[in-house]
């Protein structure tokens, strides 16, 4: 009458499993009878998973009928030999050969006699078997996260739902039971309200620029994060600027024309006194930041950029620099100042005699054998210069010939380039040795009274060999490129930095500075220095000349021969050097330069020797190039064997030197 | 400052209290001294010492440096002490190993290795 219907579900549960099964055959639990014919395991990331693989037979009608007759009277059935009554396990029969066994599945716990039992478990009279059975909560939290920077605070309201598990006994074999959590009902999460919400904002102290609409959200769409609270951000602040009402000369000229032009020696732009020179842009005051928790964040006040003037020739007035002399604006080794202009209408001859000048020297006409003239400014010299001596640090202009004669530019650049790096290192070890003192001072174990007594000595020569290990490096290097040089030429800061150091520092590694206020002393003039010697590396004072020939020219900043070309000399530059007039030649001789270096012929037909270096990221530019010149770029060297056209030596990415 | 000798086998301990400076180090100095006689480990116990100046420091510096074959440890350094070493720079001059948390900690690290730095 009834076809034995039965199958066979893989599951990785035990009640899902049995779930399947149910569903495909379209039935109730109380319906079949189950098998487990394979255990499931969990296994261990992934490894060693099994599944369960359970046989679900639908029972013959006939037995359940039966079974159905005797349960309308009885409560208990005669098969049935575990049952699972206020949730203990009781055996209803005797028994005779074969105890059964019975085992806890998942959400299930086993305590026999009080001791829980993970394991089958066999079961018989004398054992107090109880079951318990776990429960999934449901879950209902608010999490807030908070940008790093306190600006932004985001909002997510986390609903977790819950399960109600009952416990269901079956027969998986032969004597052999289950209990397996069945899942009764879904457990809603506890609702959130929004005063929940509010309340937590209120209790980690979020309280500016609240989003309520977000908020709101959030309420509404769990599980998703919301931005909730924004702070405004800092509004920065300005530092004053000091706006110069001159072309401040240091811009080096590209274009030909200009160069041209320049030669006209009206042209220097000089003022009166009383003139306006420069004015301060005021400085602007930001405004403060607030953060999510209502604190303020402070906003970097506006720094002042100070005045830095040549006391002699600018005054300032109102925020207003203003010159005291004629002559030409410009700022010289870091200071506004208004350079004198010494004139010489005809030649730097005898009834001239040699010329040192602090400011700027302008010649008429020639500057003749054997002269010298130094000056702090410029030079200019309107006809020719002959076996004679320029020095200046701001530049030399000749618009006829240099022959046989030797002009230096920017003569202490190189050496103020390399004091700067030390002075920078210097000033950092010094900053940071006057904050560690402030930080010992002030902790309270710290006790001061015998630096009272004896001074700040014994304890900043324990901090030095601690901790500023490198500070006589540094003095010593220093020390060393003051060696080179002559002291009596740099400017007075600088001078006066130098004795100082000696005083307070013994380069065998004995440091004299006993207070804290000689130490600000100290650390402020580095810094003075450093702000000069950082103007002054912005300043690259040029060599322009029409014709060269049997002379050395050495400048920090650009030479540039604008007539027929270069014979016979040595030009050295740590920026560019340009021979680019008609034809532009350079015939014999030398060039060094730091960057580029462009001539329109390089070397000669008779095959006169010449040499050109240039470091290794830079180029040798030539329209014709002649046999015999030796190019050099980085350490790679070539010599040219014959003419050639338009090369643009360089040294290629892996390092080659090339021509075009 | 009063000073405590505390001797276990073969190493010294030397428990400190008070203050650590120029009124006191000298004391701390001298007994050092008479230990460097038989003991090659010695453990300075900072654990009540409340305040330290820079004579103090100093001292304790040199006494390290003068004794570098031997093993000296300094344990117990309170949160404020060992900020003032921190600015001092005392675990790079000193080296790390020669400061401990606890007693313990030292007596432990001088059984174990013969040598600590």
């Amino acid at each position: 009458m009834n076809k034995e219907r039965s199958v066979i579900v893989k599951g990785e549960s035990i009640n899902d499993t049995i779930e399947q099964g149910l569903e495909i055959l379209g039935c109730k639990r109380e319906e079949v009878k189950l098998e487990i014919l394979e255990e499931g395991k969990k296994g261990f990331f992934g490894l060693g998973k099994k599944l369960f693989k359970i046989k679900l037979s639908l029972l013959e009608k006939n037995d359940k009928q039966e079974e159905i007759q005797i349960d309308n009277e009885q409560e208990i059935t005669e098969d049935k030999l575990v049952e699972l009554r206020d949730n203990k396990l009781v055996l209803t029969k005797q028994i005779e050969d074969r105890y059964p066994v019975i085992k806890a599945e998942n959400g299930i716990k086993l305590y026999v006699n009080g001791a829980k039992i993970d394991d089958w478990v066999i079961l018989s009279d004398d054992k107090e078997i109880r079951v318990e059975v776990i429960n999934q909560e449901a879950t209902s939290d608010i999490e807030v996260r908070v940008s790093d920077d306190k600006l932004a605070g985001y909002l997510k309201v986390v609903q977790k739902e819950g399960y109600q598990f009952k416990p269901q006994l079956i027969e998986s074999a032969h004597k052999e039971y289950r209990i397996i959590a069945e899942k009764v009902a879904d457990i809603k999460a506890p609702t959130v309200e929004l005063d929940d919400i509010y309340n937590k904002l209120a209790e980690l102290k979020i309280g500016y620029g609240l989003k309520h609409s977000n908020i709101q959200q959030a309420l509404k769409e769990a599980n998703q994060e919301f931005l909730v609270a924004e702070g405004k951000e800092v509004v920065e602040s300005k530092d004053s600027e000091i706006r110069y009402l001159f072309n401040n000369d240091n811009e080096s000229l590209n274009d030909s024309q200009d160069k041209v032009d320049y030669f006209t020696i009206n042209q220097i732009y000089s003022v009166q006194r009383g003139e306006l020179i420069a004015t301060k842009e005021h400085q602007l005051v930001g405004e403060d930041g607030i953060n999510i928790f209502n604190e303020k964040i402070e906003v970097k006040p506006p720094k002042d950029v100070e005045w830095l003037i040549d006391q002699d020739s600018v005054e300032i007035v109102d925020d207003k620099a203003i010159a005291l002399k004629e002559g030409r604006p410009t700022i010289d080794k870091g200071k506004l100042s208004v350079l004198e202009i010494f004139e010489v209408a005809g030649n730097v001859d005898m009834s001239v005699g040699n010329i040192d000048f602090n400011g700027d020297v302008i010649v008429g006409r020639d500057v003749c054998d054997n002269f010298k003239i130094k000056a702090t400014g410029k030079i200019i010299v309107g006809n020719n210069v002959t076996n004679a001596y320029l020095e200046s640090e701001q530049g030399v202009e000749v618009k006829g010939n240099i022959i046989g004669s030797q002009i230096i530019v920017g003569k202490l650049s190189v050496y103020y380039r390399q004091a700067d790096e030390q002075l920078i290192k210097l000033l950092d070890r010094i900053e940071q040795l006057e904050l560690a003192l402030k930080e010992l001072v002030s902790n309270q174990a710290f006790k001061t009274e015998d630096i009272k007594l004896k001074g700040y000595q014994a304890v900043i020569q324990i901090l030095i060999s601690s901790k500023f290990t490198d500070l006589y490096e540094i003095l010593k290097a220093f020390d060393n490129l003051n060696q080179e040089i002559d002291q009596a030429e740099l400017f007075d800061e600088l001078q006066l930095l130098i004795t100082r150091l000696k005083e307070f520092f013994n380069l065998t590694g004995i440091c004299y500075i006993n207070n804290l206020k000689d130490l600000k002393e100290l650390k402020d003039l580095i810094s003075v220095v450093c702000n000069i010697l950082a103007s002054i590396k912005v300043t690259k004072p040029e060599i322009i000349a029409k014709y060269v020939q049997s002379s050395k020219l050495i400048a920090s900043g650009n030479i540039a021969v604008l007539g027929e070309g270069v014979y016979n000399s040595e030009l050295n530059s740590n920026a560019q050097v340009e021979i680019n007039g008609n034809p532009g030649f350079f015939r014999g001789g030398k060039i060094k330069a730091g960057e580029d270096i462009r001539v329109k012929e390089l070397g000669s037909a008779s095959g006169s020797q010449v040499e050109v270096v240039v470091p290794k990221a830079q180029k040798v530019i030539a329209d014709k190039l002649f046999i015999n010149v030796s190019i050099k770029i980085g350490d790679r060297k070539y010599k040219s064997q014959k003419d050639l056209d338009r090369i643009s030596a360089h040294l290629n990415e892996s390092g080659k030197l090339i021509l075009f | 400052m009063k000073i405590e000798i505390e001797k276990r086998e073969d190493i010294a301990i030397i428990n400190m209290q008070g203050e650590l400076d120029m009124s006191t180090v000298d004391n701390l100095v001298a007994k050092t001294k008479e230990l460097t006689y038989s003991y090659r480990n010695i453990i300075f116990n900072f654990a009540d010492i409340e305040f330290v100046d820079s004579t103090g420091i100093g001292n304790i510096i040199k006494l390290f440096k003068d004794n570098q074959d031997a093993n000296y440890l300094i344990t117990n350094l309170s949160s404020d002490v060992e900020e003032i070493f921190y600015i001092l720079n005392l675990k790079e001059l000193l080296g790390e190993k020669v400061f401990t948390k606890t007693l313990t900690e030292a007596i432990d690290l001088l059984k174990g290795e013969k040598k600590v730095n």
